[in-house]
């Protein structure tokens, strides 16, 4: 597999606040990855970096093999589309989608005008007086339309009704199938999401907290939930997760792989096992109290 | 497509800003200047031609905020930026340098609109050959461009404080020089030097602080994020 983009030790540093701290990873060719973390975790100043938007304070980056600032011939193979894009004020819609062939070679237009038909964007509008989910709209169909061989989607969808976003997840995969690309899906609609993911990248305050497929990663989280003393003592020696007490009942979650035995065990002791969905995975792993448990094990 | 083009492309696409709006404000106080001019039926030399020249220092600050971050998050190099900029304005300088000729040889030929309005064919500014007077309006225009576009460059790259700051220290050095000119009481000999300069010469000095612009807000664009 081609290595679309590799990335070592890179920092964004403001100040004293370390806004991406020490990431490394790498992405392949023709994957879904989701680039998952709380708010201010570092996403999109990451993004940025890989666009050549914003500078690094240190670290490496290479893409498509090359360093992107400046770099025409990598440049042109991206597509990123920001939570906040901004528009020239006098723009109309039909305005973003004439403008944009010119920096998006690959660009299908037919494609274009079947996904402003299918969110119904009106053509004629400015994009100052668009609603947030137009204007969310747009992007998705800029971003869709480039085919850009590095699609860079950030939060896509906010302001999009059900409707509307369960059309994105559609027309993404549908398009994905015939024209495969690396697509970056920042986001915090975890759920929705999920089956999407081929790989996930979890940040968290600037760090990489986890870089795994999503294949590996579903089975990889259990919820145990039972009376807290037998919960306490089939939990010893386990990864933890997360604990909540409620009454004599405790519910934990645990990380790695439940043996075939160990599940008897649990089934004898009375204790339920569940699955752990990727959005409550990350929520454990993220959240305040998440790491202060994985520390006191 | 050439990414330069595109920007260009992407500019004039706002019409009304590059194009439409700087001719209502110039023709509007032409049509001012015209009514009193035939009430007061006197003689009027005006200044009412600067305003589509300011309208280019105004346009330079106002495009960099309307379309640096757009463009360079659909992927145009900083590079492509600033040549596809420049050509805009250069495009447009050109463009309203011929028509501003050509209008003044109508208000010559209609003996200054029947009413003796001077408002595009003004004395010193509009002396010398027709290519000189091309040349003296392309340059003002190009000047006030960057000059507005090195302001919006500065924003983009050290935000409103530091811009702020670099307000403050100009002025100071613009204190300093004032005052170090009247306390060597050379107001005189400078006032003398641009009497006695021709509006050609003294344009070709404006091509200096030009260029000088020109570099400075491109080397602070290349560093800008946006």
């Amino acid at each position: 597999m081609t290595t679309i983009v590799e990335v070592k030790g890179l920092s964004k540093h403001y100040g004293k606040v370390k806004a991406v701290d020490n990431v490394s990873f790498k992405l392949e060719e023709g994957k879904i990855y989701g680039l998952l973390g709380r708010n201010g975790a570092g996403k999109t100043t990451i993004m940025h970096m890989l666009t050549a938007q914003l500078f690094r304070t240190s670290g490496e980056m290479k893409v498509f093999g090359e360093e992107p600032y400046e770099n025409e011939k990598v440049l042109k193979q991206i597509c990123f589309i920001k939570e906040s894009q901004k528009y020239p004020e006098t723009f109309r819609v039909k305005d973003v989608l004439n403008v944009s062939p010119l920096f998006f070679p690959n660009w299908d237009k037919e494609l274009a005008q079947s996904l402003v038909e299918d969110f119904r964007l009106p053509l004629k509008r400015r994009m100052k007086k668009l609603s947030r989910g137009m204007l969310s709209a747009v992007g998705i169909v800029v971003g869709l339309a480039s085919r850009a061989p590095l699609t860079i989607f950030d939060e896509p969808y906010l302001g999009l009704d059900a409707v509307a976003r369960n059309l994105f997840y559609d027309r993404l995969l549908a398009d994905y199938g015939e024209h495969p690309r690396t697509i970056i899906l920042s986001t915090h609609l975890i759920d929705e999401v999920s089956q999407l993911l081929e790989h996930v990248l979890v940040i968290d305050a600037g760090k990489l907290l986890l870089d795994e497929e999503a294949e590996t990663l579903r089975g990889s989280a259990s919820n145990v939930v039972g009376s807290a003393a037998k919960v306490d003592a089939f939990l010893a020696g386990k990864k933890v997760i997360h604990r909540s007490p409620f009454g004599g009942l405790m519910s934990a979650t645990v990380l790695g792989q439940l043996s075939k035995q160990e599940r008897l065990l649990a089934a004898e002791q009375g204790l339920e096992i569940g699955p752990v969905s990727l959005q409550q995975m990350i929520v454990h792993m993220t959240g305040s109290n998440g790491n202060n448990e994985e520390a006191a094990q | 497509m050439n990414r330069v083009a595109g920007i260009v492309k992407t500019h004039l696409t706002d019409k009304f800003s590059w194009l439409i709006l700087p001719w209502i404000i110039l023709g509007s106080s032409f049509t001012i200047n015209l009514i009193i001019g035939s009430l007061i039926g006197d003689e009027i030399k005006t200044g009412g031609l600067a305003s589509i020249f300011v309208y280019m220092l105004v346009i330079g600050i106002v495009s960099v905020g309307q379309t640096f971050p757009f463009l360079i998050s659909f992927g145009a190099r900083r590079k492509d930026y600033f040549f596809g900029t420049t050509a805009t304005a250069a495009l447009v300088s050109v463009g309203s340098a011929i028509l501003l000729l050509l209008i003044g040889f109508v208000e010559r030929a209609t003996d200054h609109w029947g009413i003796g309005l001077h408002f595009f064919d003004i004395s010193y500014f509009a002396d010398g050959s027709p290519l000189a007077q091309l040349w003296i309006f392309f340059s003002v225009m190009m000047n006030l461009f960057f000059c507005g576009f090195t302001v919006a460059a500065i924003y983009r790259k050290v935000g409103r404080n530091g811009l702020f700051g670099v307000f403050i220290v100009l002025t100071l050095a613009l204190t300093c020089a004032f005052y170090l000119i009247t306390y060597f009481d050379n107001w005189k000999p400078i006032l003398d030097w641009f009497m006695g300069t021709s509006v050609l010469e003294l344009v070709n000095w404006l091509l200096v602080s030009t260029l000088i612009y020109i570099a400075l807000s491109y080397g602070l664009l290349r560093k800008a994020s946006t």
